[in-house]
């Protein structure tokens, strides 16, 4: 082997940060026993590289590696394909390690690692991730950088400068490639799962799951409103209907499935799909929304979705739908309206509204006949519910555990005490019992403005659920809220504000609990971060979304020829900047010395400068000559030279006198004329 | 097949920059003589910001555009590093080392930066010999000394003179292929063999007008001169000196007709290169003796003398006996040409 393709010791250092930079982020998506391997593997390197262990001999190798295919086969039973592979990588990067001699065992192990990190955005997207990304970035190719570079420089912190400063010049290019490169669909249909678990409504309700998501404060969208906001008691965010109760908790019958599948099987239609007529008051809200991944397929909107995405399609509850689960952050306009909805109901649906378990709850049946018996119309009988619910009830995010049977019977006449999910299932019980057709909607209510850029953010805990009846008289579909009733607060004040001292909202997110960010100053900045965040998402993380608009607007009309032009353009003017900054002529740094007699050689021009070859000495014995009233303050020069340049402990001041002669002298040269040194002085 | 295509196009390229090249003495190498191709890991690294590409679009990752973009990016930028580590360097050939034949012959280069800009992991080599790696970081010129291998004794000119570079990245690699204006004797190598003895009856005509000589450094004893500092202590006259007559030393001469000669036909059973050989190792044998010497081979007679400048004279018309060309290491094999070049080995 040659000793040029050795791998130098600096590298060594440099490839083991790199690793361990490059698998950090995968700490809590790969199993753990792929990490203590990596560990074991960069701690022989580690021994190996300080002389006391050798490489583990090929048979150990090759039984490591088949015990991690095996390990990661099995992994494959309850991890996503995507971890698998990812596992894969890093074990074939760890064990690479340990059998590394050459350069070329390091360029492998870089190149994976460049792989990874571009791998490790399937899983985190945020800024600090994509700001740890480029670190790690620059830290593999400085590693990269230390393995081109010859044994005797083992300067350790070079090759990082360097590498960063190729990071410098290789940015505005990447802004170019990466604003105009044409976003095409998917190549090929991939599995989107990266094996990550979400937080959020579930196509089934028991009257508990709503306040489990109170405990968290994760974000579950983001809107952006064109005009003024709706007023805070009006946002209400339709997720998806539950239309069937089996006695214990609410569902999504079949026949609703069926038809959200059928429909995102069918061709796109209009986006507006024309919908009953709209009570007459109901005003039109435009918004666009950033979505946090669900896992599933429904998509939120306010109130009454009009205007919609052509890949979404609407289903019979107005529920947005769209083909694919959702796995990645997405965005989309829409266009809503509040208020009541009217629909023309068969007589299928009506008796579909109505469906309840044949038995069980009969105390609340019997209530609701009674309420039918006293009150002469709808409007009647809601609303001596909705007093029954403001007169005995307590809103409550930890209420008493219910009993299997009867469970609403349990909520209404014994314990009183519950959270959205329980009045809402309750509410739509009574009104199907008294043949008012009902259905329960899940969704979230509220929403936290950001004055920083104005944009509504709702968290998780902000999940709510309510009802919607159908009047048989106006025929329209009316959203009734009993939590309203019962909290009123909840429609006003921000969840947050409400629920402050219920002990376990929040639960799992202390920081925000704990008011640790709700201090004013502390909440000013967080907002701000929320607004840089929200930018970030929709400029850079959806900005496939948006990059035809934008492009139209630059360059009229996107032919491809527009935008060659538009990457070589810029990317030739990035690219000769480098090079005059890589290539410009730089001369060695002059003392002042030297600057004096160069400005010396000025003023004295061509033919009596200091010619190639003379000595200082010899130069000021010339000019003693050809200037003879100088003589004297060449002498000086002389003198002073010799001393600057070799006296052993040189007077600090004389380089300033060297020069202040020079200034003095300069205008004298000028005036006088020289004498021909070759004709002999008269 | 792609391997031959390679070979072929690394041979034209060979060929085209040594004909673009004259013999200098000193060159500066600027873009009309630089090469740039992506090297081996540079076609990796595109194939791998490919499967980035894919990823990206597959999975609509726009923070996975930004870094397979931003690798692009710093792949063209890399190409501009690279050349900068070759541009502006300049090369002086300073002389050549002359060696026996089957030995390295050594070469003294001078590379000198331009200005204060920095140049790291340059390979220079001549040939087909392994190279040596040169950094210059502190805008100081820099010697180096590179090796070939001569293919015979004779006048040898340096084979052609690869510079190349890897560095930043080994994306690229830029080089160029430089004619190198240095020659060096290459001289018989030395065999030990035959006898020197019965040298002197050979006769030689000219041994009547070489009269007896006095020569310096023999064992005579000749008289005395004035002490220079830097002469033997051995040879100080003490005893002189210690009666205060003052530091001299005492001189020897040889008065000797001991003279030997180097004759082309000692040996006539042998065949000239053998002979070549033997007499060159009897030369060395003599030069370490006290006697002189000369040579006698046809078309070239140097009278017996002694001392370095007399020994590398006989060592020159050894080597270039019967040769009037200049040989190169091309002369070794016609057809081998050097590898391919490109990619890490």
């Amino acid at each position: 082997m040659k000793p040029l393709f050795q791998l130098a010791r600096s590298s060594m250092i440099w490839l083991l940060v790199s690793i361990l930079m490059v698998m950090a982020p995968y700490i809590s998506i790969v199993p753990s026993w792929l990490f203590v391997l990596a560990l074991l593997a960069v701690g022989w390197r580690l021994m190996v590289y300080r002389g006391r262990w050798s490489f583990p001999h090929w048979g150990v190798r090759v039984g490591v590696m088949l015990l991690v295919l095996a390990g990661l086969v099995a992994e494959l039973r309850h991890s996503s394909v995507m971890v698998v592979t990812v596992g894969l990588l890093i074990a074939a990067f760890v064990l690479k390690l340990t059998e590394m001699y050459r350069r070329r065992d390091a360029l492998v192990i870089l190149y994976v690692a460049f792989l990874l990190i571009v791998c490790s955005f399937l899983f985190y997207q945020s800024i600090p991730m994509a700001l740890y990304s480029l670190l790690s970035l620059i830290v593999v190719t400085a590693c990269l950088n230390t393995v081109y570079r010859s044994q005797q420089n083992n300067d350790i912190w070079r090759p990082l400068k360097r590498s960063a400063v190729l990071y410098m010049q290789a940015l505005p290019m990447m802004l170019i490639l990466f604003l105009i490169f044409p976003r095409i669909g998917p190549l090929w249909q991939v599995d989107m799962n990266s094996g990550q678990s979400f937080t959020g409504l579930s196509d089934s309700m028991s009257p508990g799951d709503v306040s489990r998501l109170t405990r968290s404060a994760e974000i579950a969208f983001r809107a952006r409103f064109d005009d003024p906001l709706p007023p805070e008691n009006r946002r209400y965010w339709r997720g998806l209907t539950y239309d069937q109760f089996d006695g214990r908790a609410w569902r999504r019958s079949d026949v609703l499935v069926a038809q959200s599948r059928a429909a995102v099987k069918s061709k796109p239609k209009p986006q507006q799909t024309v919908l009953g007529d709209l009570a007459p008051n109901s005003q039109t809200y435009h918004y666009q929304v950033v979505m946090e991944p669900t896992g599933q397929r429904w998509r939120y909107g306010l109130d009454t979705p009009l205007r919609y995405p052509a890949k979404f399609r609407q289903i019979e509850d107005w529920t947005l739908q769209e083909a694919q689960p959702l796995m990645q952050r997405t965005q989309y306009s829409l266009a809503s309206r509040i208020g009541a909805v009217r629909e023309a109901l068969s007589t299928a649906q009506i008796d579909h509204y109505l469906q309840l378990p044949s038995t069980g709850n009969a105390k609340a049946r019997q209530l609701a006949q009674r309420w039918v018996a006293e009150q002469s119309d709808i409007k009647g009988f809601t609303a001596q519910m909705m007093s029954f619910f403001a007169r005995d009830f307590r809103y409550t995010l930890e209420p008493p555990l219910l009993q299997q049977n009867d469970s609403i019977d349990q909520f209404l006449f014994q314990s009183q005490q519950g959270f959205c999910g329980h009045f809402a299932s309750a509410g739509v019980l009574l009104l199907r019992a008294a043949g008012i057709p009902a259905r329960v909607v899940g969704g979230y209510l509220g929403g936290e403005m950001n004055p920083v850029d104005g944009v509504l953010t709702v968290r998780q805990y902000e999940a709510h659920a309510w009802l919607e009846y159908w009047d048989k008289e106006d025929l329209s579909w009316h959203r009734l809220d009993p939590t309203s009733v019962v909290a009123p607060l909840r429609l006003e004040q921000s969840a947050a504000q409400l629920f402050s001292n219920e002990p376990s909202f929040l639960a799992d997110s202390m920081l925000m609990r704990n008011g640790f960010l709700s201090g004013a100053f502390l909440k000013q900045l967080r907002q701000r971060y929320e607004a840089i965040n929200y930018d970030w998402h929709r400029w850079v993380l959806n900005f496939h979304e948006r990059q035809s608009g934008l492009l139209q607007r630059w360059l009229g009309d996107i032919s491809v020829v527009n935008l060659l032009l538009m990457i070589m353009l810029p990317g030739a003017l990035v690219l000769s900047l480098v090079a005059v900054s890589l290539l410009r002529r730089r001369g060695a740094p002059k003392d002042d010395v030297m600057k004096a007699l160069a400005q010396l050689d000025r003023c004295l021009g061509p033919k009596q400068q200091r010619r190639p070859g003379e000595t200082v000495g010899q130069f000021f014995d010339r000019l003693s000559l050809a200037f003879p009233t100088l003589t004297e303050e060449f002498e000086t020069l002389s003198r002073c030279y010799e001393q600057i340049r070799y006296a052993e402990d040189l007077n600090p001041e004389l380089p300033q006198q060297f020069k202040a002669i020079i200034v003095r002298c300069c205008p004298l040269i000028l005036k006088a004329s020289p004498i021909d040194a070759a004709r002999p002085a008269l | 097949m792609i391997v031959s295509i390679r070979q072929r196009l690394a041979d034209a390229a060979y060929e085209w920059s040594l004909k673009r090249s004259p013999r200098l003495k000193k060159l500066t190498l600027s873009q009309r003589r630089i090469y740039i191709v992506p090297s081996r890991s540079g076609f990796l690294f595109l194939l791998l910001l490919l499967v980035m590409l894919v990823l990206a679009i597959n999975f609509q990752n726009n923070l996975m555009f930004a870094v397979t973009f931003l690798l692009a990016s710093l792949f063209v930028v890399t190409i501009l590093h690279t050349y900068a580590n070759l541009s502006g360097l300049t090369i002086q050939f300073l002389r050549g080392h002359p060696c026996f034949a089957g030995e390295q012959a050594a070469f003294d280069l001078l590379l000198t930066p331009q200005g204060q800009r920095q140049y790291e992991s340059i390979q220079l080599r001549l040939g087909q010999e392994s190279g040596s790696a040169v950094d210059l970081l502190d805008d100081q010129p820099v010697s180096l000394t590179l090796y070939q291998t001569p293919p015979r004794r004779g006048m040898f000119q340096a084979g052609p003179l690869l510079i190349e570079t890897y560095y930043p990245l080994g994306l690229f690699r830029a080089w160029t292929w430089v004619q190198v204006d240095l020659t060096t004797p290459v001289y018989p190598r030395p065999v030990k063999g035959g006898q020197l003895s019965d040298l002197n009856s050979v006769g030689s005509g000219d041994q009547s007008s070489t009269d007896q000589s006095e020569r310096p450094g023999g064992e005579e004893f000749n008289g005395l001169v004035n002490y220079q500092p830097g002469m033997s202590l051995k040879r100080v006259a003490w005893k002189h000196y210690a009666r205060g007559q003052g530091m001299h030393a005492k001189e020897y001469v040889e008065l000797s007709d001991h003279h030997r000669w180097l004759s082309w036909a000692l040996w006539p059973e042998l065949s000239p290169e053998a002979r070549l050989s033997r007499l060159t190792w009897w030369l060395l044998q003599l030069h370490h003796g006290d006697e002189a010497y000369g040579l006698d081979i046809p078309g070239c007679h140097i009278p017996p003398n002694r001392g370095e400048a007399h020994r590398l004279k006989i060592l020159a018309a050894l080597a270039c006996f019967g040769l009037d060309g200049v040989s190169r290491e091309s002369d070794l094999a016609p057809s081998a040409k050097p590898a391919s070049q490109v990619g890490v080995r």
